[in-house]
């Protein structure tokens, strides 16, 4: 098959079983369809991935729009296959948690998915800003159907009187949104001030803006990412909507969704405003590392056990932003292989949420307790888990964030100080959950079954997949390298 | 054709722009000011003529043609026009048994 | 070479493999299965850390090329590189082992120890349901304590760092249905990484520096960085050392992770993995030289640390407790040895502190095992007579750790008491004091469980010979741990300290002008005060038949010291406290009150505009015309006449 062929059918795939669940509803196999799409889809991705050859490729290249000078152009780098290889890795697990949460109208939930994963492969596979954003909003329509269908509030005893699922995904939606409308502004200004009116990257990189402007539209086109990643302050949407969206909605949420926020930055912030960039560095990682360590405290006590993860997921994606904006070769690796890393983390963390929660029927910690004399498998798994969340050595986590101190500290030592702070509070709330959960006298006398086959089937390969790449990280390194030396030398 | 053109002519073009200016004023405060329907339909339809005439002044002092296509072609639509807002005037006597327009904004938010 | 690069991947393979082996199949093994498996491992390992060891004359190198010469000799250090780790960029990081007389010694302290405490834990974990777990993770932390000795690089180490520390977190709270264990593992881990910020931002600098982290190149250009840049390596690096090898501010772990079984107590915080920091300093010396302002930040955290939990010490009642403190105290003093520069002391004190402390904690467990669990001294007495193999090893143990001549505890210590002479005799007399009170604690520990009359119910019954052969094993290394390094004076040429030189730089300048007579005099002083606490100790403990009150009854000051001077009540009311409030305003204040409002709010006045922006939509027509035609005139205008 043709190599154009082949993105298209990465875009088709997933959006035409979609289309197909919706029509024909097929409720009893909606999940089998879904998960076969899926799987064709990671096959494809990863059978590129074992021919990539280096360099940025360009597939599909079309007129568009003529007339504004729009062209459809399709193809990826080492960074853009870094991210279709996590969605694609990603995807049939999500997909997969699905099979053991009761479902009323599983077609569409899984042809929601679907679509969010065309949406993503389109956002990563995009040379064209345009392009990327039409994939960057298409992205939110089935997430909010996803939120206001299917989610669940949490319940009123963790002090939260707002629990309202309308009212949380109607939250996300418009800042969200607010932010999509701000970078539209600066793409059309970045496209209007282009000689060719010409919205491609490649065009818009060598777009020497005047240094006053670049400093305003830094924000421009930061705000959509400062928000869908997100960092401190813009994060208020983020803790509710992950305690309240279902299982599966928070994997694709945090696992997928956000890292379209360090892909949005590295191809439209770094290249079109590097002064800008230059000019808020350290206000941006300052800001990324104020939001790690706030949210790594906030965990601490949280009571709500997938409330907990959610704060923990936003203190890790601060440390990724801050990386980012390091601006040298460890940070940048470093985050983007800390994406990948942390990818796979919050998917483990939330099937855990989900196991445990169908075993004890609760998310309350303080309604559990000694869970792991019931089911030492399921206590081991999390354990597992555990160690990449804390980042132990040989652990994927630990390559990104060794990398990203490294690069923070290139450019400030307080701020490496301040950055590593993290792995002490992540230690903190990580060992006090799962103490809280797993360890200590059996408090809810449950007849929890231990983790069962299915479990294993979901988490195990995970689990490898971070121990693999923690003892033995050059394969995504390797493709990195290249792509991230090419990006750093044009800014500098 | 040339007699008619000819004919045009022999008025300033001033004065057209003037008389137009005047009928389409009056057109336009008979829309904003006036309350029945009637009149406001007829008062649209002087509004329309003015330009017609504006239209067809400066086609014959530019010897463009286009401009009387343009006053054939609005006329046309005029009639298609006045047949709606007629039929439309005669439903709402019908439902609301009067033709004031004010009766007409339960639309509004 | 070959064969030197396999025994190299073999010794921390092989307890990695027993470890994932034993966890996979810990249903399946059965008995003792489990333990064989894993003390096989551990005995296979130290014999290849043998041969390495063997393999690896560097003496003879030494003397051919000249003794005293400023650095090691080629050849001194081995390099086994297995793969490239982490490679970005200017980092390459490999996955690298470094065989050189530091790391050789310390592989065989961790393996060969890990042997006879694995063999010991066949018979002290018999009756536990989970023995397999327990001998999976043990065999874990001998794989992780092995890649930190081994490492060829900062980071390599760091893994080991980590991961011994992981281990350990694993084994006190390995009896995880009690909260106090679990609270005991997690303070442990937590403290660690406390220690770990400094450690990772210490490599952070130096990489930033040198752009390596290979051990060998970061020494070559470590002449070339200044001293206040030195200084703040060394300082960072001292607080990763500070956390692991529990010193002050940091210590109060260790006495908690007494919680988990007595084995762990023995191998993990007494002999090998508390010695990590003393192992990082030596590993560092040649950075450590050259910043002397470190060099007493680690003097003096040493004898404070030293003086104060050796003072504690004196009034725990808890076997495990006292020996614990002990283990805080000897640490602090070979951080005094460190400060003094005095490498080859410390790692001496290291070896001996390994044999006799694990001895102690073994025949302590053999005391808990004879007692089926009770730890509390006061309860116990009058066991030489029960329990006679663990008494006269434990005896042993207690005049090495005392400093009685000629056990090992004399020569390790006494090396680190002259090199404190030499610098000043305050700080000898600092030091014979933190020898004085661990004498006096041991021995009231020794008086209270074995001499007197039996004060407590339990039948007391002697161990089984896989647990009695490691003590008598460990206690005929610590009668004659000493002629490692045999002082000159006694006619010993310091095989130990030669040895070590070839790895370590700054070892060779250790050389003391002491005279001998002054060495002489020293050494008797040590001995008879020494000998006068013992007699003391003996009256008061040895025919004791009463409990002794319970700490709240004692006098004021003691009652502070026995608190452990209220340490763990000022950092839980200093800190812990502190951090949960913390956690919870910034959640009910700072997200509940301030971050969510704010954005709801930003809605809220979205609505209010609208309602505002109605009042335009009136449905009356003309209004509209109105504002359309006024708007058309507007624009006109500004259109003609603005531009």
């Amino acid at each position: 098959m043709a190599d154009d062929m082949l993105l298209i059918a990465l875009l088709l795939i997933p959006f035409l079983t979609a289309t197909l669940l919706v029509v024909a509803r097929p409720d009893k196999n909606a999940r089998g369809i879904a998960m076969m799409a899926s799987v064709a889809c990671s096959v494809l991705v990863i059978a590129q991935w074992a021919k990539f050859p280096g360099g940025s490729l360009t597939f599909v290249e079309h007129d568009w729009v003529p007339a504004w000078g729009l062209r459809l152009l399709m193809g990826y780098d080492g960074t853009g296959l870094l991210f279709l290889l996590l969605t694609a890795v990603i995807f049939p697990f999500i997909i997969g948690a699905g099979f053991k949460q009761p479902n009323d109208r599983p077609s569409l939930f899984n042809a929601m998915l679907l679509f969010t994963q065309a949406a993503l492969f389109g956002v990563f596979m995009s040379q064209n800003a345009f392009l990327f954003y039409i994939f960057y909003e298409l992205s939110l329509v089935p997430l909010f159907f996803l939120l206001l269908f299917w989610g669940s509030p949490s319940p009123e005893r963790f002090g939260d009187r707002r629990a309202n699922v309308r009212a949380i995904t109607m939250r996300f939606f418009i800042y969200t949104l607010l932010g999509g409308l701000a970078l539209l502004f600066g793409i059309a200004y970045c496209v209007v001030h282009e000689p060719a009116h010409n919205a491609d990257f490649n065009a818009l990189a060598q777009l020497h803006l005047p240094h006053g402007t670049q400093i305003w539209l830094f924000w421009a086109l930061f705000l959509a990412f400062a928000v869908k990643l997100p960092i401190f302050p813009f994060h208020s949407w983020q803790p509710d909507t992950y305690t309240m969206a279902p299982l599966q909605g928070t994997m694709t949420l945090a696992g997928v969704l956000l890292k379209m926020g360090l892909f949005g930055i590295l191809r439209f912030v770094f290249p079109i405003v590097p002064d800008g960039v230059e000019f808020w560095r350290s206000t941006v990682i300052w800001l990324a590392i104020i939001g790690a360590l706030y949210a790594g405290v906030i965990a601490f006590r949280q009571r709500d056990l997938k409330r907990l993860v959610a704060y923990s997921s936003l203190s890790h994606v601060g440390l990724l932003c801050a990386g980012l904006f390091a601006q040298n070769s460890y940070g940048v690796s470093g985050s983007l292989y800390q994406a990948f890393a942390h990818a796979i983390l919050v998917v483990c963390m939330l099937y855990l949420v989900g196991a445990i929660q169908s075993r004890t029927g609760t998310t309350d910690l303080d309604a559990m307790g000694g869970l792991k004399l019931k089911a030492p498998r399921l206590a081991a798994l999390f354990f597992l888990v555990m160690i990449n969340a804390v980042a132990l050595p040989l652990t994927q986590s630990f390559v990104g964030e060794w990398l990203m101190f490294n690069g923070l500290w290139q450019i400030d030592g307080w701020m490496a100080f301040a950055a590593v702070l993290t792995i002490i509070l992540g230690a903190v709330y990580m060992l006090f959950a799962y103490q809280r959960v797993m360890l200590g006298p059996d408090n809810t006398r449950l007849q929890a079954t231990d983790a069962d086959s299915e479990d294993h089937f979901f988490l195990v390969p995970l689990i490898a997949i971070t121990l693999v790449l923690g003892v033995y990280p050059a394969p995504i390194l390797h493709l990195l390298d290249g792509p991230v030396q090419q990006m750093l030398s044009m800014l500098h | 054709m040339d007699g008619i053109i000819t004919a045009i002519r022999v008025v300033p073009l001033l004065d057209y722009v003037v008389l137009s200016f005047i009928l389409f004023s009056i057109g336009m405060a008979g829309v904003m000011f006036r309350r029945n329907t009637i009149i406001i339909l007829m008062c649209l339809e002087l509004m329309f003529n003015s330009v017609n005439l504006l239209l067809a002044a400066f086609s014959a002092y530019h010897s463009d043609p286009g401009g009387q296509v343009f006053v054939f072609f609005i006329m046309l639509v005029a009639a298609a026009e006045v047949t709606v807002g007629l039929a439309i005037l005669v439903m709402m006597k019908r439902n609301v048994d009067s033709v004031d327009i004010n009766q007409l904004n339960r639309l509004k938010w | 070479m070959v064969t030197t690069n396999l025994l190299a991947t073999l010794v921390p393979g092989l307890p990695l493999f027993g470890a994932v082996v034993i966890a996979a199949m810990r249903r399946q093994l059965k008995g003792n299965a489990a333990g064989m498996l894993g003390t096989t491992m551990v005995v296979a390992s130290f014999v290849c850390s043998l041969l390495l060891f063997l393999d690896h004359d560097v003496v003879s190198v030494m003397h051919e090329a000249g003794l005293h010469q400023e650095h090691p000799p080629e050849g001194a250090s081995h390099i086994v590189t297995l793969f490239d780790w982490i490679s970005i960029g200017n980092m390459h990081i490999p996955f690298a082992f470094q065989i050189d007389a530091l790391s050789l010694t310390m592989m065989l302290i961790v393996t060969g120890i890990g042997s006879l405490i694995h063999l010991y834990s066949i018979g002290y974990m018999h009756d536990d349901a989970r023995v397999s777990t327990f001998f999976a993770q043990i065999n874990l932390f001998t794989f992780a304590m092995l890649l930190l000795v081994m490492g060829a690089n900062f980071v390599v180490t760091f893994i080991g760092w980590e991961g011994v520390g992981l281990c350990s977190y694993l084994l006190i709270g390995f009896w995880y249905t009690t909260p106090a264990y679990n609270y005991a593992a997690r303070k442990a881990f937590v403290m660690n990484r406390i220690g770990d910020v400094g450690f990772v931002l210490g490599l952070a600098m130096i990489f930033h520096l040198t752009g390596t982290l290979t051990y060998t190149e970061v020494f070559e250009k470590a002449g070339s960085l200044s001293t206040p840049v030195l200084t703040g390596i060394t300082l960072l690096l001292f607080i990763g050392a500070i956390g692991k090898s529990a010193q002050l501010p940091l210590f109060t772990w260790l006495p908690d992770a007494m919680a988990g079984p007595t084995p762990v107590s023995a191998l993990i915080h007494a002999a090998t993995m508390v010695t990590a920091g003393i192992f990082l300093i030596v590993r560092s010396s040649v950075l450590f030289s050259l910043a002397p302002i470190t060099q007493d930040v680690v003097l003096y955290t040493g004898l404070i640390t030293a003086l104060l939990t050796a003072s504690i010490g004196v009034f725990q009642n808890d076997i495990k407790k006292v020996l614990a403190y002990s283990t805080v105290s000897q640490l602090g003093l070979m951080f005094v040895a460190l400060g003094l520069g005095a490498y080859s002391s410390a790692m001496f004190h290291v070896t001996t502190h390994a044999f006799f402390k694990a001895l102690l904690f073994l025949g302590a467990g053999s005391v808990i095992h004879a007692l089926g669990g009770e730890q509390d001294i006061r309860k116990m007495g009058g066991l030489k007579g029960v329990t006679k193999i663990t008494y006269v090893t434990f005896l042993i143990g207690t005049l090495a750790i005392a400093g009685i001549p000629p056990l090992s505890g004399f020569f390790s210590k006494d090396a680190i008491m002259l090199a404190a002479y030499e610098r000043s005799p305050l700080l000898f007399a600092a030091t014979m004091l933190v020898s004085l009170l661990t004498c006096f604690y041991m021995f009231r520990l020794l008086f209270l469980t074995f001499f007197g009359t039996y004060r407590g119910k339990a039948h007391a019954h002697e161990s089984p010979l896989t647990m009695t052969l490691p003590l008598m094993v460990l206690a005929v290394l610590s009668v004659i741990g000493g002629l490692l390094n045999l002082p000159h004076i006694v006619g010993g040429h310091e095989p130990m300290k030669e040895y070590l030189a070839t790895a370590a730089d700054g070892i060779n300048g250790e050389n003391s002008d002491m005279s001998a007579n002054t060495e002489w005099m020293l050494m008797g002083l040590t001995t008879v005060l020494i000998l006068s606490v013992i007699v003391l100790a003996y009256n008061r403990f040895a025919k004791k038949t009463t409990l002794d009150p319970e700490a709240d009854d004692l006098p004021l000051f003691s009652r502070l010291i026995a608190r452990k001077w209220m340490l763990d009540e000022l950092y839980s009311a200093l800190i812990e406290k502190p951090y949960g409030w913390f956690s919870n305003t910034f959640f009910s204040v700072g997200e509940r009150k301030l971050m969510v409002p704010l954005m709801e709010n930003t809605g809220r006045w979205t609505q209010k505009a609208g309602k505002a922006m109605r009042m335009l939509q009136s449905g009356n027509m003309s209004f509209y015309l109105f504002g359309m035609v006024v708007g058309i005139i507007v624009f006109l205008a500004i259109t003609l006449y603005g531009g």
